[in-house]
């Protein structure tokens, strides 16, 4: 069943000087449970794609449907709630708050969406254990190093039990070791929980472990080969 | 989460934030305990005007202020007196025959208001015995008969004073830390006297430099002033029947208060014996001065007993001094308006600090709007930012200056040491400082106004940012 169905979908950056054609026509569609890579070379339009899907960039045409909702018609509003629900988000940059500590930035979305604040402690904790930083619960991100804090936005990520993890370039900013880690510790959330996972990289590494690699080129899908 | 989210991003640079609380701190300080001083000091003059002169509640007969005569006192004193004794929220009152007259000297003459007063009852209700300014001086008892006292400004209009300074004069400045080389200069004028303030004063312009003129005459003068006690003067005024009466008074005490207008006016006599004079029983009055047991209930006291004694003219200090009901009202809203001017200032740092602190975190606000943080959290977040240094500021500020109020409402600041001029224009030379609580409650919510202001340009600025693009950028 397809979790992110997009439909021949452009996107154009205008300024007053040029015209930016950055994906041309793409059609793709993503099924829950899946772990896929989108890859492809630097200004192939991987992350526009990714921003387009996490509804953080507006179609210039076509539609994007998440579990059979149309997001290109969603207003701002409308659209950060969705986002919230069904999108988790891990960003190349790690992104946590620096004043919060790791469980603290963990339970960060879940206080946004309201859950009690036992409940959030407990699933916190939990999803931090799952990522290996058991141990480092009460560190502010700049006692972490950048693998940990990327674990901590993978934990962060999937505490509000969103539909998908936009993983944008994941591991850009790690060493081996740590992408090693991170990749194992996606892959058996993706095995055992199913969670679904999709990310742009250009890491040969990551697209060794994908079981999908949708390749972009000049914004367009040049191959799609599931493992 | 979000107010300590809120509290924690201030802290994130803490030398800025710090820098900024205690500009907020140091502002509102300054601003209320001058706010303190200028209160203190208007209702040490206000407690004085009720001490003094006005008492809590006043009664007259409806004609007494066309021209205060005796003719005009109140009828059936007795029964007022006994309906005034019954109430449980009057604690005391006296009664007054006052009425206008002639006070002469052998060298000058004055229009007076002459109080004859109940010496005991008196002091129960005013505090004049306490403004006498001699040792030597005393107040009248009720067994006083032909004794007067009178104000300084009526002793030097009927010239009832000498200008002379001698060696106990001059030890007395000595210890007053007065340089012995300044002194010395008034050597040549030691035990020289004189009637006149302006002769002493010319003397003293001829052996000091004009800076030291300007700056110790009147200190000087008011030494060398010597009040002529138990010398008798002359009251002239019209009996009950409107024949002239010429009574010699001899002067027992020298009062001064602070309301040079009051002082120029009234002398007091004993109530019993200048009825005699005027040929009208004891019991007659012309006014009645009372204290209530609680100053807040004055208008609700003044109204019940204008009700039960509709001829007469029952008065508050409110109605009978309305330049100080509106000196209160009016210093209030100027108060509001200092501290409003103090956060004004303040609020340009307050916008500084949270735009530079909006403009550093913009890829974080991408983040946590991409991740489902609303726009109107995000505002939110960024005004209590705001409002949180403002009122950490604010508190430390109040709490400061409530200290300082404090201790000087206790202890008194004493600006004679440091201008002698002061006290010799009769200004109160110890300043209590006071301030309300309610003050307090308007300044901590003219903060928090300060807050949401100041935060209202950072946090559109902050809404106006695109997720993907803010998550693009290097702050």
């Amino acid at each position: 069943m397809s979790i992110i169905e997009v439909k021949n979908v452009n996107k154009i950056y205008s300024t007053s000087e040029v015209k930016v054609h950055a994906v041309r026509g793409v059609e793709l569609n993503i099924n829950q449970g899946e772990f896929t890579a989108i890859v492809g070379p630097s200004g192939s339009g991987k992350t526009t794609l990714l921003n387009m899907i996490g509804g953080l960039d507006d179609v210039t045409d076509g539609n994007i449907f998440v579990d059979g909702t149309d997001i290109t018609q969603l207003k701002d509003s409308q659209m950060i709630d969705f986002r919230m629900k069904y999108i988790g988000f891990v960003f190349q940059a790690y992104n946590l708050i620096p004043v919060l500590t790791a469980l603290e930035n963990v339970e960060f979305i879940m206080s946004l969406q309201g859950v009690n604040k036992k409940e959030r402690r407990q699933r916190s904790i939990k999803l931090l254990e799952a990522v290996g930083l058991g141990d480092r619960i009460n560190s502010r991100p700049s006692r972490l190093s950048g693998g940990q804090q990327q674990r901590v936005a993978v934990a962060r990520a999937l505490a509000s039990k969103p539909k998908f993890v936009l993983a944008d370039e994941p591991t850009a900013n790690l060493d081996s070791v740590s992408t090693n880690t991170l990749l194992e510790i996606m892959k058996n959330l993706n095995e055992k929980e199913g969670t679904t996972f999709v990310f742009s990289t250009h890491d040969s590494r990551v697209i060794e472990k994908a079981k999908r690699v949708v390749t972009l080129e000049d914004g367009k899908i040049i191959s799609d080969v599931t493992k | 989460m979000l107010l300590s989210l809120s509290w924690k991003n201030i802290w994130r640079k803490p030398s800025r934030s710090i820098v900024l609380i205690i500009a907020i701190a140091i502002g509102l300080t300054g601003g209320v305990f001058t706010i303190a001083l200028a209160d203190g000091m208007l209702e040490q003059r206000n407690q004085e005007v009720i001490d003094q002169q006005y008492s809590h509640i006043q009664i007259h007969n409806k004609e007494f202020y066309d021209n205060p005569k005796v003719k005009d006192s109140i009828p059936n004193t007795h029964e007022l007196t006994l309906y005034l004794s019954e109430r449980e929220d009057i604690q005391n009152f006296t009664s007054r025959l006052k009425f206008l007259g002639m006070a002469n000297s052998t060298r000058s003459t004055q229009g007076v208001m002459i109080c004859g007063i109940d010496p005991d009852d008196e002091m129960l209700v005013t505090t004049i015995h306490d403004c006498l300014i001699d040792t030597s001086s005393s107040y009248l008892t009720a067994q006083s008969t032909n004794q007067i006292v009178i104000s300084t400004k009526i002793a030097q209009s009927l010239m009832l004073v000498t200008y002379e300074l001698n060696q106990d004069d001059i030890d007395l400045l000595l210890l007053s830390k007065f340089k012995p080389e300044l002194l010395d200069k008034l050597l040549p004028i030691i035990d020289v006297s004189t009637r006149s303030k302006n002769a002493f004063k010319d003397s003293l312009r001829k052996y000091l430099s004009s800076d030291e003129y300007e700056n110790y005459a009147e200190v000087f003068t008011k030494q060398s002033t010597e009040y002529k006690l138990n010398k008798k003067i002359i009251l002239r005024f019209n009996d009950i029947n409107g024949n002239l009466i010429d009574e010699a008074f001899k002067i027992i005490g020298i009062y001064e208060t602070n309301d040079a207008m009051f002082d120029n006016l009234n002398i007091f006599v004993n109530k019993n014996y200048i009825a005699q004079m005027l040929g009208v029983s004891a019991n007659t009055a012309t006014e009645i001065a009372i204290i209530t047991t609680n100053v807040d209930n004055v208008k609700q006291t003044t109204s019940e007993i204008r009700a039960a004694n509709e001829n007469l003219l029952t008065e508050s200090f409110i109605d009978l001094d309305p330049m100080s009901v509106w000196q209160n009202e009016f210093i209030g809203v100027f108060y509001n308006i200092i501290i409003a001017f103090i956060l004004f200032a303040l609020s340009f740092g307050i916008v500084n600090t949270v735009l530079m602190s909006v403009m550093e975190r913009t890829k974080e606000l991408g983040m946590v709007m991409s991740i489902g943080m609303k726009k109107s959290k995000v505002f939110l977040m960024i005004m209590f930012e705001s409002i949180m240094v403002s009122l950490t500021g604010g508190f430390i500020g109040m709490a400061l200056g409530a200290i300082i109020t404090t201790y000087f409402s206790k202890h008194g600041i004493d600006i004679s040491a440091y201008s002698n001029a002061m006290e010799s224009f009769g200004y109160d030379s110890v300043m209590y400082p006071n301030l309300s609580f309610d003050f307090f409650i308007n300044i901590t919510i003219l903060v928090i106004l300060t807050g949401i202001l100041s935060a209202i340009y950072p946090a559109r600025r902050a809404l106006k940012l695109n997720p993907s693009e803010a998550l693009r950028s290097d702050a």
